[in-house]
């Protein structure tokens, strides 16, 4: 049985100008121990993605579809059961660290905090766990850490105490939400490293942007434009020989590779051409394109790709 | 009820009371300060809100006594806002010492409360309604600077402020072109919950007598209805009218400062998820 | 071109200002005329502040910067104010870099009222043209910012900024908050820009491989120094400094860059 099974995810977005389909008929699947990395940029839905399998989404939001956990359906449960889930089960790393952690409570409550929620032992207990777990984030002096607070750590050492809240009630699937992006080169590399170590028996669904940390981090990558998947497989295959002219230009439009930008922008969720989403900058359209919304097909077994090229 | 709707309405309830103000001469029946009729009559057809202790129409005196009560308000909201808008733009733009030197000063008046500071200050010029709106404006401004200051300060900090500068423009045309139009939103809002304000404190100071007696107000009315013994009389006519009147425009200039944080504001950010 | 001679830039606070912070230390750069020099380092390192202080936006505490053989520092405030037609600069957050009540129009047109004489009708001739220039449809020559994305934004930043064709352009970051293909969009625009007009340029970023395909020369910032300052392709190939090669490594190992280089690497772990 699967971890994490995700079929025909659909989330719609009620707003005043009229409904707003945000993501449609997504699939995903994880191994327990499996590392998947969902890659896509603003708009392409990969954000509330991450949110609908948390059952975070705004109050507008409509969602469609099957998200199961550990054979559990989460949209069945109840408040209470999904906090649990939430923090035992599922663990995301949100993107903003500077935001995500809270000012004016010392470092040493925060990090306890979700471990005396959920497993009911004491605070003193608790922090004997997070000392441990500090430690292992390489957090340097960990005693006098527990009592600082979030605006005397680095932006590095925040992202650290971020990782080490979700790990410390041992979930068994991470979700990180960007987490490398704004980082520094240095402080990035240190990231990767701990999310790496970290992740290694667990599952790992990294949403990002930065194709650099998929290919660090994850077994499989799944490229998301306009609120759908368009291609998926190996990360090594996909990136080395991409299939869907998105993910070819994406690759094309890395600096060190000639920095060729795709032209045109990426539509926003509710202006979604009809045919296929990415006819309007493809570069080798045809008129079926334009017409008819390619589903996704198999290709070799194990890779997915959603354009008429191929079929 | 929608905040559009809301905004509107109030605007309609404000504008009728400056209306009454502008137009008080030909809406008015009788001279405010004339004696025409007997005194403490209750409303009649002669007058439809009675008569005081002196004779004198009590309608008349209710709208005469709009120009007064606004004037006094807005005045002292105008004086207030221009002079906080005025210091708030030069010490948070330019900074240093001037900065330094006018905040300590903003920081030891702002701790002498407003209210007795007014009264003790009327007692010692000329008693005289507007004397006390001028005085007002001129020491409420204090509380004004610092709102403004601050937002000119990290208005300062944005990269379109140091562009306008790299691409060489003068000083007089950031603050112009730039600052000012950004801090419109601050400074209306400011301008009318100061004009709340300073209206209750203008009525609040003629209700305790400091006014000049001459003119006519509100709370001069009120104060004369109370000294009257309007209360043990029961001269609901006398005491109602013009307290309700500055309740409903304290309420309407509350309601439209609450009403029109959407309005005022362009908005600065589309969310997208 | 442009010669910076001993930069430093130091931020006192307290009430005596007796608490002295060093942002910038003893730095000294020269780009030559249609160059690109990147100003590469860490968050923290001075690099934003250096460029500032290139185009006198921020007042170095010692040293002096030297504008196409004049001393900018040295200047008086009319006489700096002439000068900066010819000095532009393009900031890091698309968001906050237009003023928001100002149409796209207005705001790249700005710079053209100020400095000359040009009616109505001619100034926005200009504007639709730079609007042209830098990709943008005529259509948001009435647009407010909030109407916009973040690449729009920042392309509008740009065409303000050659509105009235400066010789030297610093770029603080100019793509850090846009996706991937945006900032291709932008940073082809940028070069292609800088070669049709010969502009001498000062990019400052910390991403390293956009450093290596923007620059013909790069300096390295650390804790407010320039420690190290080579030919770009020279720098990648055989680092100098111990924390170049750190940074450099860091980068190669993370992943940070793809293309024909991945090829014969492999994955680290």
């Amino acid at each position: 049985m699967k971890l994490l099974d995700i079929s025909d995810l659909r989330v719609t977005f009620r707003s005043p100008a009229g409904n707003v389909r945000a993501l449609d008929s997504v699939d995903i699947s994880l191994d327990a121990g499996d590392s998947c990395a969902l890659v896509g940029e603003s708009g392409s839905g990969k954000t509330v993605l991450g949110m609908a399998i948390m059952r975070l989404l705004p109050s507008n939001a409509i969602v469609e579809g099957m998200v199961h956990f550990g054979g559990l359906d989460l949209a069945s449960l109840g408040d209470p059961e999904m906090r649990r889930i939430r923090c035992g089960e599922i663990g995301m790393i949100p993107q903003n660290s500077a935001m995500a952690l809270n000012p004016v409570l010392p470092i040493g409550r925060q990090v306890t905090e979700s471990l005396v929620l959920h497993l009911g032992i004491s605070q003193k207990e608790a922090e004997v766990t997070v000392l441990t777990l500090l430690h292992r984030m390489g957090i340097p002096d960990t005693d006098h850490a527990l009592k600082q607070y979030p605006h005397e750590f680095s932006g590095g050492m925040r992202e650290r105490v971020l990782v080490a809240m979700v790990l410390a009630c041992n979930p068994q699937l991470i979700i990180a939400d960007e987490p490398t992006s704004g980082l520094d080169i240095l402080v990035r590399h240190q990231m990767l490293g701990l999310l790496r170590e970290q992740s290694r028996d667990k599952a790992l669904l990294l949403i990002t942007h930065d194709l650099g940390s998929a290919h660090v981090l994850c077994r499989r990558i799944a490229v998301m434009y306009a609120g759908e998947i368009v291609e998926s497989g190996p990360t090594e295959k996909v990136l080395s020989m991409p299939m869907h002219p998105y993910t070819q230009g994406l690759l094309a439009s890395i600096p060190s590779a000639g920095l060729h930008p795709i032209p045109g922008m990426s539509p926003s969720p509710g202006t979604f051409p009809a045919g296929c989403r990415f006819c309007d900058r493809c570069h080798s359209v045809f008129d079926r394109c334009r017409v008819e919304h390619p589903p996704l097909k198999t290709i070799d077994g194990i890779r997915l790709v959603r354009c008429h090229r191929y079929g | 009820m929608s905040r559009g709707l809301l905004f509107r309405a109030c605007c309609v309830v404000l504008l009728c009371y400056v209306a009454v103000a502008v137009f008080a001469p030909w809406l008015a029946p009788y001279d405010p300060l004339a004696v025409t009729g007997k005194p403490f009559t209750p409303p009649d057809k002669a007058h439809p809100l009675g008569t005081n202790a002196t004779g004198q129409d009590i309608l008349s005196q209710m709208i005469y006594g709009t120009r007064v009560t606004l004037l006094v308000g807005f005045g002292a909201a105008l004086i207030s806002c221009t002079l906080s808008t005025g210091i708030g733009v030069l010490t948070g733009y330019y900074g240093g010492i001037l900065d330094e030197v006018s905040m300590r000063a903003i920081d030891i008046f702002m701790t002498i409360p407003l209210f007795p500071l007014i009264l003790v200050l009327t007692l010692f010029f000329t008693p005289g309604i507007f004397t006390v709106g001028f005085l007002m404006g001129i020491l409420g401004s204090t509380h004004g600077v610092r709102i403004i200051r601050s937002q000119v300060m990290s208005l300062r900090q944005a990269n379109f402020i140091e562009g306008a500068r790299a691409i060489g423009a003068g000083d007089l045309h950031i603050i112009s072109r730039h600052i000012i139009p950004n801090i419109l939103p601050v400074v209306t809002v400011k301008f009318v919950s100061s004009a709340q304000n300073y209206l209750l404190m203008g009525v609040g100071v003629s209700f305790l007598g400091l006014g000049d007696p001459l003119v006519v107000d509100w709370g001069q009315m009120i104060q004369a209805a109370y000294s009257s013994g309007g209360f043990a009389l029961g001269l609901w006519w006398w005491l109602l009218p013009p307290g309700l009147a500055v309740v409903g425009i304290s309420l309407a200039l509350a309601l439209i400062g609450y009403s029109s944080e959407d309005e005022i504001n362009p908005r600065l950010e589309v969310s997208q998820i | 071109m442009i010669e910076l001679e001993g930069i430093s830039k130091s931020y006192t606070s307290g009430f005596f200002h007796k608490q002295r912070k060093t942002v910038v230390h003893n730095a000294s750069l020269a780009i030559g005329k249609g160059e690109t020099l990147g100003l590469v380092g860490e968050s923290g390192c001075g690099k934003t502040t250096l460029g500032r202080i290139t185009l006198r936006l921020i007042e170095p505490t010692v040293g002096k910067v030297w504008f196409d053989g004049t001393d900018i520092t040295s200047l008086s405030g009319k006489a700096l104010r002439k000068i900066r037609p010819r000095m532009q600069i393009v900031f890091q957050d698309p968001d906050t870099a237009l003023n928001p009540r100002m149409t796209i129009g207005d705001s790249i047109a700005e710079p053209i009222h100020i400095w000359e004489i040009n009616s109505h009708a001619e100034a926005d001739d200009r504007v639709l043209g730079l609007l042209e220039v830098v990709g943008l449809q005529p259509e948001l020559f009435s647009r407010r910012p909030f109407e916009l994305s973040g690449g729009q934004k920042q392309r509008a930043a740009l065409a303000r900024a050659l509105a009235l064709d400066p010789e030297f352009l610093v770029a603080d970051e100019p793509t850090s908050a846009l996706d991937l293909s945006v900032q291709a969009q932008v940073l082809s625009l940028l070069k292609e820009v800088q070669k049709s007009r010969n502009m001498t340029v000062l990019f400052i970023s910390h991403d390293l491989e956009v450093i290596r395909c923007m620059t013909d020369r790069v300096a390295v910032m650390r804790d407010g120094e320039i420690i190290e300052v080579r030919d770009t392709a020279a720098l990648f190939a055989s680092p100098g400094h111990p924390y170049t090669r750190q940074l450099v490594r860091a980068a190669y190992e993370g992943e940070v860059w793809y293309g024909k280089e991945r090829a014969g690497r492999g994955r680290v772990g």
